[in-house]
């Protein structure tokens, strides 16, 4: 049995694996795209190599030997794209990942002339038949794979100097398992040379690089890893301590029995396990702090506390880019009455006489400061929610108040606001305020949109668990290309509005462990579905 | 159209107040039209000789740099002036390469919106 042939077939499957996941996720960033190519020469590599492996007639194991090898020209180009391209550096280092290309495409030249390894100098190097003997273009590759590999690492080690702290441990880990890959492939080439001290060992190092550089290039959240990282190394010490103690103890109690007592397998036995059931715990204590120490240079609290540290940026960095969503949109809203109040106070002073301009300024510098006022209120609601106070109430009854809120709008557009309530209470843990708050904004939004004479239906009704409401209108409908955005803050189609109505909505909702889902088709109206859930021993 | 002596700006925003700020800076010198949305402005050029437009950026109906593409269609040598309240390069840079002539950030004052106009017109 072939297992290092074997090894590289896992290799393969998980390689292939690997670049299919990579090549199905849409949108797909250029690292990503530049992995699957490197995983898919990995498979080509690893594939032929397994195949190779098993091969008993000598023709077919030299075809197989030239297919494992083409791959091989671009890997090293293609670890050198991706390490460029994970590390943003790609536009620095052009010109050297344009030679590598260059240089790849030498290699399959050469490759293919012959002038790699030496066919008729084929050996049986157990458990392999067909292993070739060295030719000059095989140092040229060598040199290549070398160069290309070392320049990929040192700019990953200069761009982890100059990372963030959460990127810098990102591609530590790359750099460390990227060497840990490179090292097992090495041990491919000692047979080109006739030296048999170093068999093929290392592909599984191959394996465990490229699936830990797709996690850490998928799961930016890298805290798993580490603490996986940190376990792996813990118990792979712990294991062979106790190991290495529970033989000492066994030898050193069954020389003790043999002596004093008889041979007693059982005692002896029995003694090495109660010697590693106290010294376990003080071990794990112990070589715990040891790795702390000396691997990563700190203590498990320093650890922890650096991670929270890391959680903690990342939600900083969330709760910037909503604040800069928040502020694209307050340069809208703020400016313009801003601009209209500057522009009519500059004027005051030569218009003070003016009857007709004082009305004016009256009438819209008022509305615009209101209108200031209101966004800012309407920001810090979303930004800044009130803590729930959740009651046990009805909720059915606060859709019967807050539609009654309405009678004048309705009356006025001759609408016809339909309740469909049932008449038992619908009883729910809410906060009362939010909620009301919430049916204003969609009840209000459903009377703008709908023409005069029109209907808007309010119903809610218990369902699996949870109480369901809906509000539909008849208005023209959500053109398909906004329905993905009208929870967006200030995304509006209204002619006057803030747009920040249907965000708070949806804050509102989330914050009860809701839902809220739209359905419209333009141009025959919209319905909002929000569910509430109602746990077990809560009636609905 | 009667043509007056005085240069004729079309204003083109969906906000009264910013309708009326320009009524403010601009009624004492020239002779303006006001347009409440994209489609009644596109259609006001049509109709209309203008010395210069003063356009939003951020409309309901039509956005403000499609307007703009329109109006450069039908009149490509008027001078149209976009008002916005992201002054962010790539917004300029769009503006610009569309045709705008310039740009008025908001909140603006009375001379620099003066300025802006005088210049657009002494363009032509």
């Amino acid at each position: 049995m072939n297992v290092y042939a074997l090894v590289n077939g896992l290799n393969a499957l998980c390689s292939l694996v690997v670049a299919l996941i990579l090549l199905i996720n849409r949108p797909i960033k250029e690292f990503q795209l530049t992995y699957a190519a490197f995983s898919l020469l990995l498979f080509a590599w690893a594939f032929a190599y397994f195949v190779w492996g098993f091969q008993t007639e000598r023709e077919a194991g030299l075809f197989w030997l030239k297919a494992l090898e083409l791959p091989v020209a671009f890997i090293h180009t293609l670890f050198l794209h991706f390490a460029l391209s994970f590390s943003g550096r790609l536009r620095q280092h052009r010109v050297a990942l344009i030679s590598s290309y260059l240089f790849s495409c030498l290699l399959v030249v050469i490759h293919l002339s012959g002038l790699m390894y030496d066919v008729e100098y084929v050996r049986n190097r157990s458990p392999f038949l067909f292993w070739p003997h060295y030719k000059p273009g095989l140092f040229l590759f060598i040199g290549a794979e070398i160069f290309f590999v070392s320049y990929a690492m040192i700019i990953l080690f200069r761009t982890i100097r100059q990372s963030a702290s959460q990127a810098r441990l990102r591609l530590k880990y790359f750099l460390f398992f990227s060497i840990l890959g490179w090292c097992g492939g090495i041990t491919n080439w000692f047979y080109f040379f006739d030296s048999t001290m170093i068999p093929p060992i290392g592909n599984p190092l191959v394996t465990i690089f490229m699936l830990a550089s797709f996690y850490l290039t998928f799961r930016h959240d890298i805290f798993e890893l580490d603490i996986f990282f940190k376990k792996t190394f813990l118990y792979a010490f712990l294991t062979l301590f106790i190991t290495m103690i529970f033989t000492i103890s066994v030898i050193i109690s069954e020389q003790i029995f043999k002596k004093y007592a008889g041979y007693n397998s059982f005692l002896a036995t029995l003694l090495a396990a109660a010697t590693i059931a106290a010294l376990f715990n003080p071990a794990r204590v112990c070589l715990t702090n040891y790795i702390n120490r000396y691997l990563y240079g700190k203590s498990f609290d320093e650890f922890s506390n650096e991670n929270a540290q890391m959680r903690e940026e990342l939600r900083k960095q969330d709760r910037m880019k909503s604040v800069a969503t928040l502020a694209a949109g307050m340069a809208h809203e703020i400016k313009n009455p801003l601009t209209t109040i500057k522009t009519f106070t500059e004027h005051l002073s030569a218009r003070r006489s003016d009857p007709a301009f004082l009305d004016k300024f009256e009438r819209i510098v008022s509305k615009e400061v209101a209108r200031v006022d209101q966004t800012v209120r309407q920001i810090l609601q979303y930004a800044r929610p009130a803590p729930l106070r959740l009651v046990r109430g009805d909720i059915a009854q606060v859709l019967r108040e807050t539609s009654g809120l309405f009678s004048a709008q309705v009356l006025d557009k001759r609408l016809d606001l339909r309740l469909y309530l049932p008449d038992h209470p619908l009883l729910c843990l809410f906060d009362p305020e939010q909620i009301r708050q919430a049916l204003v904004n969609l009840i209000l939004n459903a009377i703008q949109a709908t023409p005069p004479g029109g209907a808007i239906d309010v119903s809610a009704a218990s369902s699996g668990g949870a109480v369901e409401i809906q509000i539909t209108d008849s208005g023209p409908g959500i053109p398909a290309g906004d329905l993905g955005r009208i929870f967006d803050p200030f995304f509006t189609t209204k002619e006057s509005g803030s747009g920040l109505g249907l965000a708070i909505v949806q804050g509102i909702v989330r914050e009860h462990g809701g839902s809220i889902r739209v359905q419209s088709k333009a141009p025959s109206g919209t319905v909002f579905t929000l569910r509430f859930p109602c746990p077990a021993g809560q009636p609905a | 159209m009667v043509r007056s002596a005085r240069p004729c700006l079309l204003v083109c925003d969906d906000e009264e107040g910013i309708r009326e700020s320009f009524k403010l800076i601009l009624e004492d010198d020239y002779e303006l039209t006001f347009a409440e949305n994209g489609p009644a402005a596109i259609e006001a050029v049509k109709t209309a000789a203008f010395d210069a437009v003063i356009l939003d950026i951020k409309m309901p109906k039509i956005h403000g740099m499609d307007v703009l593409k329109q109006i450069k269609a039908i009149r490509p040598s008027l001078p149209v002036i976009i008002v916005t309240g992201y002054q962010s390069v790539e917004m300029a840079q769009q503006a610009a390469q569309l045709g705008a002539f310039d740009y008025i950030p908001k909140p603006f004052d009375t001379r620099s919106v003066k300025e802006r106009v005088r210049q657009a017109l002494a363009s032509k």
